[in-house]
């Protein structure tokens, strides 16, 4: 389960949103009572064989041949996809479901596994981010008067809010996972004093952490505490190696990204965290990633993107027409001839860092399969233009600086 | 999506197939072959031998084989080789450093799918096959409830 960035209950970390659907937050129910008796709704229909409308990502994913989030948590409980029927009756899991599936979706368990948005505290204004999880977006926005309003209230803030959490992770026996997002965790106070909380519980002998940072910032006093974790699974996030990285993620420089990129890295070989660059896959990056994975590959650490971009859907890879899509498939194709590993199985467990080179190899096939097979959203160029030069209106750039064999493409588009 | 309800009628059983292939150039081995409790084969083995047995998908899995006669020769070998271990159609092969093996010879330097000495080699899976599959090939956590 997920408490999202406004403090609001999500039944999956990967589930899309409704907007219009009510969710109960942490500020007005436990987070006990709404794992056992809020998800009860979501938990029939999955044991039926529905597909909740929240899960369209993973869905997509799948159709790409991505491995996606449903597939991982599901691995969690030793339940894969290539042989369902049989892991899925050897799962230590599967009396405990089929209790709750006839006690009308209620669990009398507690969450093992949780995903804690603690808001959108973030010192950059990556280009497809928005104001709900970067405070630096909210402020541009609101200039650029692409928002009237901003609302960065962080429930983090809300020391009832965090203690219900607190109160609610000791409850819980099994506790055994939580992964950290929000904004750029590093400059987050509340990260540290959430760790804090744990570690004074002794909980942090049986919790894994997983967090991903932007490459922005350095805290030693947040290292100190992470490695008081059982594990720690660390995320990178990072789109490509160039300057047009800074550009992306506004208004970072590829210097101080690389270099604490080499940093963290080395924190993680010493303590045994698992290592991971998280991309995010835009129209802008999408050719110029190679070396990026080769990066990957010599640091024996895996890529990994949560998803195919859908939002902004003028961000997203289908937006290059076919004929642009070409040369990148080719060269991601170059790169595959040099580089598969030619597995029998696909991966499921991305965090295994036995396999990196594998995943790195699966996430460029994937990314293949997405610009071969996904419709042309080119139509869409009008509405990225329009964004790109409004940004560029207040930060004083130009994505030609980055792309210039775009020139005509987005010229065309109104550039 | 699957529909978890519909797995109830999941087969239950899964197959187990173990072939020996034995070498006798110093004599014939005896083998004695015991799986899950049930006594399989105890005979001197000339030939290729495979046997078979079902167990449940829940069940612990234990294979123990005895081998005995062996006059040992630094010129001839006698000695039991597996084959082929494989479980509802994965190989168990690459996992059989995981066997224990008591013999003659106190030899404990690590255990394959050659039986070289006199002895009982005894390969266990103490719990459903396909969470010790889960756990053996890099899958990651399996929480449990």
């Amino acid at each position: 389960m997920r408490i999202n960035g406004l403090g609001q209950y999500e039944y999956c970390r990967w589930a899309v949103r409704d907007p219009d659907a009510e969710h109960p937050s942490i500020q007005t129910t436990s987070p006990i009572t709404f794992f056992k008796q809020n998800m009860a709704e979501v938990r029939l229909a999955m044991v039926n064989g529905e597909s909740p409308a929240g899960c369209s990502m993973c869905d997509t994913m799948q159709q790409h041949e991505k491995v996606g989030g449903r597939q991982r948590q599901l691995l969690k409980i030793g339940v894969r996809d290539d042989y369902y029927d049989k892991s899925f009756a050897s799962s230590p899991w599967r009396d405990e479901i089929l209790s709750a599936e006839a006690n009308h979706g209620v669990s009398n368990l507690s969450p093992q596994d949780w995903q804690i948005d603690l808001g959108n505290l973030c010192n950059s204004a990556c280009i497809f981010c928005h104001p709900y999880a970067s405070s630096r977006v909210g402020v541009e926005w609101k200039k650029l008067n692409i928002v009237t309003t901003i609302n960065n209230k962080q429930w983090v803030n809300d020391d009832v809010a965090v203690k219900s959490m607190l109160d609610a992770l000791s409850a819980s026996k099994s506790i055994a996972y939580i992964h950290f997002i929000g904004g750029e965790l590093v400059i987050n106070p509340a990260f540290k004093r959430i760790l804090q909380s744990l570690i004074d519980a002794g909980l942090n002998h049986q919790i894994s952490i997983g967090f991903t940072t932007g490459l922005t910032d350095w805290d030693d006093e947040l290292v100190d505490a992470l490695v008081q974790f059982k594990e720690v699974n660390m995320g990178l996030s990072v789109e490509c190696l160039s300057a047009l990285n800074d550009y992306i993620r506004y208004p970072s420089n590829i210097g101080i990204v690389t270099m604490l990129m080499d940093k963290w890295l080395q924190v993680a070989n010493k303590h045994g965290w698992l290592s991971q660059l998280r991309i995010t896959p835009t129209v802008l990056s999408i050719g110029k990633l190679v070396p990026l994975f080769d990066f990957a590959l010599s640091n024996a650490v895996a890529t990994e993107s949560c998803n195919f971009m859908t939002d902004p859907a003028f961000m997203s890879p289908a937006v290059l027409p076919v004929k642009l899509r070409e040369p990148i498939i080719a060269e991601l194709e170059s790169w595959l001839v040099t580089n598969d590993t030619h597995a029998a199985t696909k991966i499921i467990n991305t965090r295994d860092p036995n396999v990196a080179k594998q995943q790195v190899v699966e996430d460029v096939k994937s990314y293949v399969n997405f610009l071969k097979d996904q419709p042309d959203e080119s139509y869409r160029l009008p509405d990225l233009v329009a964004r790109l030069k409004l940004l560029e209106s207040n930060r004083g750039n130009s994505i030609l600086t980055h792309l210039p064999e775009y020139a005509q493409l987005f010229k065309d588009a109104g550039y | 999506m699957h529909n978890y309800l519909k797995t109830l009628d999941t087969k239950q059983l899964l197959k187990a197939k173990i072939k020996f292939q034995p070498i006798f150039d110093n004599g014939l081995p005896h083998l004695e072959v015991e799986c899950n409790g049930v006594h399989k084969y105890n005979n001197d083995l000339g030939h290729t031998l495979a046997i078979y047995i079902n167990f449940g998908i829940l069940e612990p899995f234990t294979l123990n084989i005895a081998m005995t006669g062996k006059k040992y020769s630094a010129e001839k070998e006698t000695a039991i080789v597996i084959e082929e271990f494989v479980i509802d159609g994965f190989d168990v092969v690459p996992y059989l450093n995981q066997a224990s093996y008591s013999n003659d010879q106190n030899y404990n330097g690590g255990t394959s799918n050659y039986l070289g000495f006199n002895g009982i080699w005894s390969f266990k899976i103490n719990e459903p096959f396909y969470n010790w599959l889960h756990r053996n090939t890099g899958q990651g956590w399996l929480l449990t409830p």
